[in-house]
Formats: C-alpha cells, structure tokens, sequence
C-alpha cells in the first residue's frame, strides 16, 4: 500500500452557515465596474500628467540645505559622474522604477478585477 | 472583495508616485480629483484590512468601528485642519489612536483566521501575510543597513540608485502576494514559500552575521583593516559551513512547521523506543497515538481497532476534529485490524504526500502493534477466563467433598453407630432372650439395607453406575425407560432417543456431564412444558452435540434462569462447551449442548 493507496476520505470545506454572498450581481455589478474604471483612468491620467514635471524635479540640483525626496545634490552628481553616468541617467532611472511599479499595481488591479 | 482589492492597488499604485498637492498647484483642475483620490488612498486600505478576503465584517460589530475609522480617516483627509486629524490632537493621543485602528484591523484578520475562515481563505490570507511581512523585514533591514552605512540610502551617493530598485521591488510584493491570494492560491503552496523563505533568511543572516564575526575577530587580532586574506579565510569559513548550516535550519524549519515528517527514522525510532519503556499493554496504542500527534504536529489522533465488523476507539490524542477525520486503514498480514484517525495540523493544512508517505510507513507499525494488543487483550482475556474456570472447579470440588461429608457423616454415621450398638445388644440377648435378639436382627437387616441404599445414592451421585455398565447411550435409554407409559401409566408424555449404536470411548467427565444435562434438560420438560413428546438427539459432531426438544408450552417470555439451567450451562462450560437454549421447531423448547472432545477421542472418533 502506498501514499495514493491510502483509502482516505477528504474533508470537503463547506460555507458556514449563514454566510452571505458578497458577489455583485447585474445592474450593481455593472455599476462598480463602471467606478472602478472611471476611477482608474482617473489616478492613471493623474499620474501620466505627473511623469514629465516629476522628470524634470530630478534633473534639477538641489544646492540648499533641505532638499526634495530623491532630488539629485552636488555630491550625488559628482559621484554619477565618477561612475560614467549623466544626471538625465538618474532621472530617467527614477521615473522608470515608478512607472513600473505603477504599472505592475495596475496591471495586478485589472487582473483581479 | 476582488474589485475593492483591485481598486485599492490601483490606488496605491498610483497614488503613491503622485504628489497631488503639487499637481493642483500647476493645475487647479486636478484640485477635486486629487482630494478624491487621496480620500480613497487614505481609507481604502482600511476597508479591504477589515473585510479582506470574504468581503464580509466578522466579527459584524467591526462594521461600526470601520465606519468610525473611516469616518475620521477620510475627514482628516478632506478637512486636514479639523478635529477629525489625529494629528491635531493633544499629546499622544493621536499615536495611541493610530495603534487601537491597526490592532482593531489585527484583531478581526486574527480572530477571522481562527474561527470563521475556510482553509481556502485560510490560504489567501497566508499569502497575504506573507508579502507584508516581506515587505516590513525589506524596511526594518534597510533602516539598519542605512544606520550602518548612510551612502546606501542617502541621495547623496550611488547608493539611492540600488535604495530605489530594492524599494520598488519589495513594494510590488504585497500585490503579487495579493493576487497569488486571490488568482493562484491553490497553484502554488505558500506553506512551502513560507519554509523556503524562512530557511533562506536565517541562513542569509547567519552566513552574514559568521562573515562579519570572522573579519571583525581575525581584523582585531591581526591588527588590519581590509586585509585579502583575512576576507579569504572567512569565505572559506562560510563556505566550509554553509551547506551542514542549510541542512540544520532546513531540518528546524520543517520541524517548526511540520513536524517530524521529513525524518521518518527519527518517528519510528521514537515511537520503537516509547514503545519499549511502555511496560503496560493498555498504554501502547495511547503511547502510539501520542507520537503519531506529535511528530507530525497533528491537531488529533486515535486508533480504532476492529471487533468483528465493528470499530472500537481504543485510544485518542488531541481535540476531535469538527468534521469527519482521516481515516487510513490498519492492516496486519493482508488482515485489517484498526483504523487510524488524523486531523490535519492546522484547521486549514490538509495533508500533503510527504504527511502521507510517513504515516503509510507508520500504519504498518501500528498495524502490527494493533495486532499484538489484541492478541494481548484476547490473552488476557482467556487467562481471566481460565482463572475464573479454575476457581470455580476448586469451588464445585469443595462442594462436591461438603455434600459428601454431610452425607456420610450425617446420614451414613449416625445409622452405622446405630448398627454397631444393636449388634453389641443382640451379642448380649441372644442367649437369655432369643425372641428380642431376632426382633434386633430384623430391624439390623432393615438398617443395613437402608444404608446400602444410601451408599449406592451417593455412589451414584458421584457417577451415575449405568454410564460404566451401559455406556452413555445405553445410561441414557435405561434413564429415559424409567418415563414410559408402561412405567408412568398417568404420563401422557413420549420420551424417545436417537443415538448411534455404539458410540467412541469418551472421556468420563464428557460422559457424566452429557448424562446429567439430559437428566435436567427432561426432569424441566416433565415438570414445566406440558409437552407431548420429548426427543433426546446425541451426536459426534465436532465433539458430543446434544439435543433436547419437545412441544411444549415453550420458555416463558419473562422467565430467567433458574438452578437447572444454570448447572446446564455450568456443566457445558466447565468443559469449554456451549449450551444454547431457544424456541422448537414448531414450538416447544430446544436445548442444544455442544461439548468439546479432547484431542484423543477425536481422533479416535474420526478413526
């Protein structure tokens, strides 16, 4: 006798009584996937309008004592360039790592739903 | 639950790489949207933590308390200034109020986890898990290297560059984990994600942890910073130990999670040496079902062991399962001899092939232990049974010499004495009073003929005279002779027997306790069943069957045993025989006594 041998009876999981059914259904399914997409597009458009003055932030350097968040300094420009790489480099660099993980959010949204 | 996920990691996404503020600044437009879109980034999260993943409030009172939290969290947003932004309020209320909203949200995702999940949701809810702890372990082990060394996260270094990647790739775990959760979850199992991930960090920890030891020691020793071979010495010192490392965790790893169930030696060495210092046989199968529960972690475990077509639980450990548990069969030699029951380790763990693979190599073991017990309990049992046999042989014997004794010495002694004394005072009148010493002798002949009469009913008592004379057949036809109408003319009742000629040589207890169980079996028909007829059946059939029968009244519905009876079964037993007594055949009573032979008379009856 081995392990597929065993004569075995699996436990089946069944719903808890009284659980309800949280699917949408016809018009109110309709509905949500209308707000989702009107949504979406929304936070998607935004963020598209964000990508070329975001772009732009990271090819400015910073000279003060407080900078913005990933905001290039004299430093960080000098050691880019000890490495061969430009300030455009860097700032390209940056706006590619966000535009896929908001894509890979997206995508992983639109999947799922 | 799925379009809310989806539309919170839309969100997220989005909203996380977007500065609103700023956007509404360059276009007033975009002012609505954007407050829009932060309301949701700020709740959203919230609501999916308190119905994640059946889309439901549980416990239903947390629907009340997600309305509030989402009541100020998304007043805070809309109106950051006002009373609804905890971070207006006075002291750390504003902090202790953040914790209570996440322990909330811990508390309904644990107390969901523990009592109302399906092991399905169980599954999603591990995946989901799983990349949040990944991501917390990514932030807290980049705070400590950033402490350590501040050029790998500063922006003032090339180490932003390798800060941002790692960060954007530790962010899109959580909504990978989140569709694995909710697309994939049965594709993949998390619980071996979670084993490799665990083995794989400690050993990443270590492996660092021996490095940076070794360098540190060797480099304080020596007295150098950043010398070749001292890097080359702790390489090969932690190349030296890596893999019996990854073995050791690896091995602690399944352990925590599985048990022993990848060491299937160690189980059955462990229960072959529990076994050995279990000296009492009752403990065995409790002693097994113990470590059957505890090498693999199991929530329960019991042995039922098979009576006849019947299961008898014989021994249990852990708490039964709500539902029906895995049942895997016990088998010794091709014969089944039990069944062992499991419930998985956890309400939601369904046993793997490994689980099952350890436990087919374990129900042959317990198969064979299954078997040793009941041989053990039928020894037992018949050792009891021959205790109680002997005792009750010592007793009938006991008996038997007390009913001798009073009737020698109370019957037979007193008339003897009495002898002796007539025959002294007839020795002293038979001269001088012939006529008194031949009225003395009379009554000494009547006396003598008295006790002769006694000796031969105590002889008989002890073995009927006619079983040596006639054998049993024969015995049995005088005795039945004595009912005949030409003996007893008022009796309308016909006694006949049905025997074989001549029967083997049997052996003397079989012979008497044949005799003495027809004797009572018709001495019960002529005094009870008011029958007819009465037939007396002897057989050589596996042993000595004999069948008493008539069609009489039958037994009464609510009649109990009584002496007669008794000594019957009594009689069948003391002889490893049977007796049943049941309805005839139209009506009447039918009592059927099988008495065993021993091995001689059967062969010489076979012969």
């Amino acid at each position: 006798m081995n392990a597929s041998q065993i004569a075995a009876e699996k436990i089946v999981s069944t719903p808890s009584q009284g659980e309800a059914d949280t699917h949408l259904r016809g018009y109110q399914l309709m509905l949500a996937m209308a707000a989702w997409v009107v949504i979406a597009v929304a936070a998607l458009a935004l963020y598209v309008v964000t990508i070329p003055p975001g772009y732009a932030q990271f090819l400015k350097v910073c000279t003060q004592s407080v900078c913005q968040f990933q905001q290039a300094t004299p430093a960080l420009v000098r050691a880019l360039h000890s490495a061969g790489l430009s300030l455009q480099f860097y700032a390209l660099y940056l706006r590619t790592l966000s535009v896929v993980a908001v894509l890979i959010f997206c995508a992983i949204g639109a999947i799922i739903a | 639950m799925a379009l809310l996920v989806s539309l919170t990691l839309v969100i997220i996404g989005t909203a996380t790489f977007t500065d609103y503020q700023k956007l509404a600044a360059a276009y007033p437009l975009t002012q609505v949207p954007g407050d829009l879109l932060q309301f949701l980034l700020s709740t959203l999260p919230f609501l999916v933590g308190y119905l994640f993943p059946n889309g439901r409030f549980v416990p239903r009172w947390t629907r009340w308390l997600a309305l509030l939290v989402l009541l100020f969290v998304g007043g805070s947003t809309i109106f950051p200034t006002s009373l609804f932004n905890s971070d207006t309020w006075p002291g750390p209320l504003g902090l202790v109020a953040q914790i209570v909203v996440l322990g909330t949200i811990l508390f309904t995702q644990i107390y969901r986890y523990l009592r109302v999940s399906t092991p399905v949701q169980r599954q999603q809810t591990k995946w989901v898990v799983f990349g949040i702890t990944a991501l917390i372990i990514y932030l807290i082990a980049l705070t400590i290297f950033g402490t350590l060394d501040p050029a790998l996260t500063q922006a003032n270094s090339l180490g932003v560059l390798f800060a941002e990647a790692s960060f954007v790739l530790a962010v899109i775990i959580v909504p990978l984990t989140i569709a694995f959760s909710i697309l994939r979850y049965r594709l993949w199992d998390i619980n071996l994600l979670i084993n490799r991930t665990l083995v794989y960090s400690l050993l990443t920890a270590f492996v660092i942890g021996m490095y940076v030891l070794v360098v540190g020691y060797l480099g304080a020793a020596f007295r150098t910073n950043g010398n070749l071979l001292i890097s080359l010495i702790a390489t090969g010192f932690v190349a030296v130990l890596f893999q019996p490392l990854r073995g050791l965790l690896q091995r602690g790893v399944n352990r925590l999670l599985y048990g022993l169930r990848d060491e299937p030696y160690v189980v059955l060495a462990g229960l072959g040496q529990r076994l050995k210092t279990t000296l009492d046989s009752d403990a065995v199968l409790s002693t097994i079902v113990a470590t059957v529960r505890e090498a693999l972690k199991l929530s329960y475990a019991a042995i039922e062991v098979q009576e006849g077509t019947d299961f008898a639980q014989a021994a249990t450990s852990g708490t039964p399962p709500a539902k029906e548990a895995l049942r895997l069969p016990l088998v010794y030699q091709g014969e089944p001899v039990g069944m062992l029951l499991i419930a998985p380790r956890g309400r939601d763990d369904a046993l793997t092939p490994a689980d099952l693979r350890l436990l087919d190599d374990l129900t042959h073991q317990i198969g064979n232990a299954v078997h040793t017990v009941r041989l053990t309990s039928d020894l037992q049992a018949l050792t009891q049974d021959l205790q109680r046999s002997r005792e009750h042989l010592v007793s009938a014997r006991e008996e038997e010499r007390r009913r001798l004794r009073r009737d020698l010495h109370d019957g037979l002694g007193p008339m003897l004495s009495a002898i002796l004394l007539k025959i002294g005072l007839t020795r002293t009148l038979h001269l001088r009073d012939p006529e008194t010493t031949d009225t003395l002798l009379k009554q000494l002949e009547t006396e003598i003929e008295t006790v002769i009469g006694d000796i031969r009913r105590v002889v008989y008592n002890l073995r009927p005279p006619a079983l040596d004379e006639l054998g049993l057949v024969g015995a049995l036809r005088e005795y039945i002779a004595g009912f005949s109408h030409a003996e007893r003319p008022h009796t309308a009742l016909k006694v006949s027997v049905e025997a074989p000629e001549t029967l083997p040589p049997l052996p003397a207890a079989v012979e008497v306790a044949a005799y003495r169980i027809v004797q009572e079996a018709v001495t019960n028909v002529i005094r009870h069943a008011r029958a007819q007829s009465c037939r007396v059946s002897i057989q050589m059939k596996d042993g000595l069957q004999i069948e008493v029968s008539d069609d009489g009244k039958g037994l009464e519905e609510t009649g109990h045993a009584g002496v007669g009876l008794t000594s019957m079964h009594d009689r069948a037993e003391e002889l490893g025989g049977t007796l049943s007594i049941g309805k005839g055949s139209p009506s009447g009573t039918q009592i059927l006594a099988r008495l065993p032979l021993a091995k001689e008379a059967r062969e010489s009856t076979h012969g």
